[in-house]
C-alpha cells in the first residue's frame, strides 16, 4: 500500500470524533499528521476547549492508520491502555497539532506506540499508547 | 505561556455532580452518559465512550479534588502528568458512572489515583500528577530535550 491516507479512510470511527485531517510522512514505523482544532462543530471539543486527551486520541487514529498501512485487514483499534503522558493544554481554542507517532513494539494484535503533539511547535502532549486490533471478519 | 485546563468547559460534559468524602480522602464527580455528541462517532451504530474521554473525567474529578483540598484555583494546574491508566471494561450510554479520586498532597507534591467506576465494578483507572506553573516548564524543557535526541538519533 503506498496511499498514506489509506489508513483513514473507511475507519469505524466518523465525525465528530475524527481527529487527523492530513497525514503529511509515513514509513514501516513512523508516521506525522497535521489536525486543525477550530472548536467546529464537525470535531467534538468540550464546548470548543481542545483537552490534550484529544490529542492523544489523535495519536491513537494515526497509529492505526500505520498499523492499517502495513495490514490493511485490520479494522478497528482500542486503547486498553496508556503510560508515561505528560499533557498540557494549548493556550489558543484555534490551532494546528502536528502528531507523531513511532511504532516501538508489538505485532498484530496488541502493539505498543510512542507518541507526541506539538502546537507551534512546542510539545503539547507525549503518551505511549498500547493499541488493541482487530481484523474485519472473514 | 501554558494554559490551565479548562474545568468550566470540561464540566459542559461532565456537570457538575460531585461529593466530597467527610474525611476529605476522596472527591467523587458523577455522570451519566447518553447524548454526548462524541457518541455518534465512537462508534456509529455502536456506542461506546472513548476512553480519552474517561481520561477527562478522572483529571476533573483530581481538579475538584485538588480545589477542595488546597482552596487554590484549578487554574494553577498547568499540566497532567500520567504515569499509567487501563481501561478494563467498556463504558456504555445509559451507564452512571462515578469517577473516584484520591489526592495525596505531600510537599509541593501533588498525586494522586482516580478510578471510573460503575456500581461497584471498576472499568478504568488512572495514576496521575498534577503539575504547576514551574513544574510544567521543567515538563516541557525534559519533552524538548528527549525530541531533540529522538531527531539527533534519527540524523545518525
Amino acid at each position: 500500500m503506498t496511499d498514506i491516507m489509506a489508513g483513514i479512510r473507511d475507519t469505524t470511527w466518523a465525525a465528530p470524533f475524527v481527529y487527523v485531517d492530513r497525514i503529511i510522512h509515513m514509513d514501516r514505523r513512523t508516521a506525522v499528521a497535521l489536525t486543525v482544532f477550530n472548536a467546529g462543530k464537525d470535531r467534538f471539543g468540550y464546548d470548543g476547549f481542545a483537552s490534550p486527551s484529544l490529542l492523544i486520541e489523535c495519536m491513537a487514529q494515526l497509529s492505526l492508520a500505520l498499523i492499517r498501512h502495513s495490514d490493511p485487514e485490520v479494522e478497528i483499534g482500542v486503547i486498553p491502555s496508556l503510560r508515561d503522558i505528560v499533557m498540557t493544554p494549548p493556550h489558543a481554542d484555534a490551532f494546528q497539532a502536528a502528531i507523531r507517532v513511532i511504532w516501538e513494539d508489538g505485532d498484530y494484535p496488541r502493539y505498543a506506540f510512542a507518541g507526541a503533539a506539538f502546537v507551534m511547535d512546542e510539545p503539547v502532549c507525549k503518551a505511549r499508547l498500547d493499541i488493541l486490533a482487530t481484523r474485519r471478519a472473514a | 505561556m501554558t494554559a490551565a485546563f479548562d474545568m468550566a468547559r470540561l464540566r459542559v460534559v461532565f456537570g457538575d455532580r460531585v461529593v466530597h468524602a467527610a474525611d476529605g480522602r476522596s472527591t467523587t464527580l458523577t455522570h451519566g452518559f447518553g447524548d454526548e455528541s462524541f457518541l455518534k462517532g465512537h462508534f456509529p451504530g455502536f456506542p461506546v465512550v472513548p476512553g480519552v474521554i474517561l481520561l477527562d473525567g478522572m483529571i476533573l474529578a483530581m481538579l475538584h479534588a485538588f480545589t477542595h483540598r488546597t482552596g487554590r484555583s484549578g487554574a494553577e494546574i498547568r499540566s497532567v502528568a500520567v504515569e499509567s491508566a487501563a481501561f478494563h471494561r467498556p463504558i456504555l450510554p445509559g451507564m452512571n458512572v462515578a469517577f473516584v479520586s484520591r489526592l495525596d498532597l505531600v510537599g509541593d507534591r501533588i498525586s494522586g489515583k482516580a478510578s471510573v467506576m460503575v456500581g461497584d465494578v471498576r472499568h478504568a483507572r488512572a495514576s496521575l500528577f498534577l503539575l504547576t506553573q514551574g513544574d510544567a516548564a521543567q515538563r516541557r524543557a525534559d519533552t524538548r530535550r528527549d525530541r531533540h535526541d529522538h531527531d539527533r538519533h534519527d540524523h545518525a
